[in-house]
C-alpha cells in the first residue's frame, strides 16, 4: 500500500512539475539577451531610471504602478495583481490582452522559452 | 538626436539673419516656459532613453526600428515628465584632402541649431537652421519638418495617422534608404554628380503638406508640395532657385516595415512627379518623372554587434521643354550600403553609388568607405544625454566622373570629421 501511495505520489509530483510554467526552468544568461533584444530601448535596469517605460529594477514581486516618479497609464494604475512570475508571463505574452489601455507598445513575446530566460533574468535584479 | 547631417548646399543671401532671430527668439520663449534645470534638451532627453535606442552606432541618423517609431509618431513621446526643452546644436569640424582640390585646413564645416521634440500632446518638431565656415555666421534654413500624429488603437493592432508640414520630399521618411537621408551622413564637399530631382533638387525650397499612415507594417504617405515664396527663401537665408514648381509637385511613399525586434527589414517605392517653370516668367515646363525602389535589412539581436543593408534605385524620365527644347533625359540612380557597428561604438561602412542615364555626362560611380568611434550616447556614458560625439575618417573613390573633364581618381577624397551634438 505503501508503495502505492509513493508511486502515485511520485506521479502526481512528476505531472505538477510537467505542468509548472516554463520560466521556472528559465536561464537568466539568455534573459538578458532578450531583454536587451526585446525591452531595453524603453526600460532600463538601473533603479530608479525610468525610460518611456518604467525601470524594471526589482519588478518582480512589486506592485504594478508602483515605480515612483513614473507617470502610468490609468489601465496600468488599476491593475492590482502584483507582478509574479506567471503574471509577467502572461503580460509578456499579450500586453494589451493582459492590461487594455496600457501604455506598452508591443505586441507580445511569443516564444515561451523566450518568456521564461526573460522572467529569469528580472528576478535577478534586486 | 536626429540631424540633416549630409552637409548641406547653403543657399543664402545677403539678407539679414532674420530667421536666427526667430529662431533664437522660439528658443529664449521655451526656456522661458520650461523649468530652469532642464536647459538643454534632445530627444534623448525627452524619452529619457539613450541615444543607442533610436540610432545605429548610438549617434544619428541611422534609425534603428524603435527610433522609426519615434519620428512616425511626432517626435512626441516622452518618457512622462514635463519640463524638457526642446533645443540641441550640432558642431563639425573637419578636414579632407584630394588630388584635385589639394589639402583644407581642420576648419568649423558646419553648425546647426534644432528645435527637436515634443511641442504640445502628439504634435512634434525637427527644425534645423545651419551656418557654415564660409556663411560669417549666417544661419539658413535647413530641414524641417512638423509632424502631428496620433494612434488608434484597432482590434489587429494600432493603426497609426500622421500629418507633416515639412520643406524637403523625402526629409519625412523613416528608412535610410530614402535620398534625405541616405549614406554617407556626413561627408566632405564632394563632387556634384547627376542626380535625380527628387534626390535633393528641391531640398528646402519647397513646401510640403503630408498625411501618412502605419497599419500592419504597412507604410504608406502621400505630399503635396510647392515652391516657398520667394520673401520668405529670402528671410530665411535660402538662394532663389531658377525655376519653380507649376501648380503642386505630388509625392508617394509606399513601404512595408517589418521589426522582428531581433531583426528588421523592410521593401518600398517611391516616386514624385514635378513641372518646372521659369520662377518669374513662367512658359513652358520641365518635366521630371521619379520612380524609385529600396530595400533594407538589419541584423540587431542584442546590439552587441549590429548588420545593416540598404539599397536604393531611383529611375527618373525628364522631357525638357523649357531649358532644352523638348529633350527627353532618363537617369538612373543606385545606391547601396552595408554597416556593421560593435557595442555601438565601432563603425565600419562602405557604400557604393552609380549613376548611369542619356549621355556620358551622367556617367559616374564609385565607393566610400568610413570608420568611426562613437565613444558616448549609451546608458552611463559620459554627458549623457547631453553629449555625443563621433570621429570618422573616410575616404571617397570614383571610378567614373562623366560631367568632369580630368581623371576620376584625381577626386578621390579622404576626409576627416569631428561630429559632436548637445
Amino acid at each position: 500500500m505503501a508503495d502505492r501511495k509513493s508511486i502515485v505520489t511520485a506521479a502526481l509530483l512528476i505531472l505538477a512539475a510537467a505542468q509548472a510554467p516554463a520560466f521556472a526552468a528559465g536561464d537568466a544568461g539568455k534573459g538578458q539577451g532578450v531583454f536587451k533584444e526585446q525591452c531595453a530601448e524603453c526600460h532600463s535596469v538601473e533603479a530608479g531610471r525610468n525610460r518611456k517605460g518604467p525601470s524594471l529594477f526589482g519588478v518582480l514581486g512589486r506592485a504594478p504602478g508602483s515605480v515612483a516618479d513614473y507617470e502610468y497609464s490609468d489601465a496600468m494604475k488599476a491593475n492590482a495583481e502584483a507582478w509574479s512570475e506567471a503574471r509577467l508571463n502572461d503580460y509578456i505574452s499579450h500586453p494589451r490582452r493582459v492590461v487594455p489601455g496600457g501604455k506598452m507598445k508591443y505586441d507580445g513575446l511569443d516564444d515561451a522559452g523566450d518568456r521564461a530566460d526573460l522572467i529569469a533574468y528580472l528576478a535577478t535584479l534586486h | 538626436m536626429s540631424a540633416r547631417f549630409l552637409s548641406p548646399t547653403l543657399r543664402r543671401t545677403p539678407g539679414a539673419g532674420r530667421f536666427l532671430a526667430s529662431f533664437l527668439g522660439t528658443a529664449l520663449a521655451w526656456l522661458a516656459l520650461a523649468a530652469p534645470a532642464h536647459a538643454l534638451p534632445s530627444f534623448a532627453r525627452q524619452t529619457g532613453e539613450e541615444c543607442a535606442a533610436c540610432h545605429i552606432g548610438a549617434f544619428g541618423p541611422q534609425l534603428t526600428p524603435h527610433g522609426m517609431r519615434f519620428k512616425l509618431e511626432g517626435y512626441s513621446e516622452t518618457d512622462g515628465k514635463s519640463g524638457k526643452i526642446p533645443l540641441s546644436a550640432m558642431l563639425v569640424a573637419s578636414s579632407g584632402h584630394s588630388k584635385a582640390d589639394g589639402n583644407s585646413t581642420p576648419s568649423l564645416q558646419e553648425a546647426s541649431l534644432f528645435l527637436g521634440g515634443r511641442l504640445a500632446d502628439h504634435l512634434g518638431a525637427f527644425v534645423q537652421a545651419t551656418t557654415d565656415g564660409h556663411a560669417q555666421g549666417k544661419f539658413s534654413m535647413d530641414n524641417v519638418d512638423v509632424r502631428y500624429a496620433r494612434t488608434v488603437d484597432l482590434k489587429d493592432g494600432d493603426l497609426l495617422l500622421g500629418l507633416s508640414l515639412n520643406n524637403n520630399p523625402s526629409v519625412t521618411d523613416p528608412l535610410n534608404t530614402a535620398p534625405a537621408w541616405r549614406f554617407p551622413y556626413m561627408s566632405a564637399e564632394l563632387q556634384e554628380t547627376p542626380s535625380p530631382l527628387l534626390a535633393g533638387g528641391m531640398e528646402m525650397q519647397v513646401g510640403g503638406a503630408n498625411a501618412y499612415a502605419l497599419w500592419n507594417n504597412v507604410y504608406a504617405e502621400l505630399g503635396l508640395y510647392r515652391t516657398l515664396p520667394s520673401g520668405f527663401l529670402n528671410d530665411v537665408n535660402v538662394d532663389l532657385p531658377d525655376q519653380k514648381i507649376s501648380g503642386v509637385a505630388p509625392y508617394w511613399r509606399l513601404a512595408y516595415l517589418k521589426d522582428n525586434h531581433k531583426d528588421a527589414w523592410s521593401v518600398g517605392l517611391m516616386g514624385m512627379n514635378t513641372k518646372l517653370v521659369d520662377r518669374i516668367t513662367g512658359g513652358p515646363s520641365d518635366k521630371y518623372n521619379d520612380i524609385g525602389v529600396d530595400a533594407t535589412y538589419t541584423y540587431l539581436g542584442d546590439r552587441k554587434n549590429i548588420f545593416g543593408l540598404n539599397a536604393a534605385y531611383m529611375h527618373e524620365r525628364q522631357t525638357l521643354d523649357a531649358s532644352d527644347d523638348g529633350a527627353k533625359v532618363n537617369l538612373n540612380r543606385f545606391d547601396v550600403s552595408g554597416s556593421w557597428h560593435y557595442d555601438n561604438t565601432y563603425g565600419l561602412t562602405a557604400g557604393l553609388f552609380d549613376t548611369s542615364g542619356t549621355g556620358s555626362e551622367n556617367d559616374s560611380r564609385g565607393y566610400i568607405l568610413q570608420a568611426d568611434w562613437t565613444p558616448w550616447g549609451k546608458e552611463g556614458s559620459w554627458g549623457a544625454p547631453w553629449a555625443n560625439v563621433r570621429l570618422g575618417v573616410q575616404y571617397t573613390g570614383y571610378t567614373k566622373l562623366g560631367n568632369y573633364d580630368d581623371k576620376a581618381s584625381d577626386h578621390n577624397t579622404l576626409y576627416g570629421f569631428i561630429w559632436t551634438s548637445f
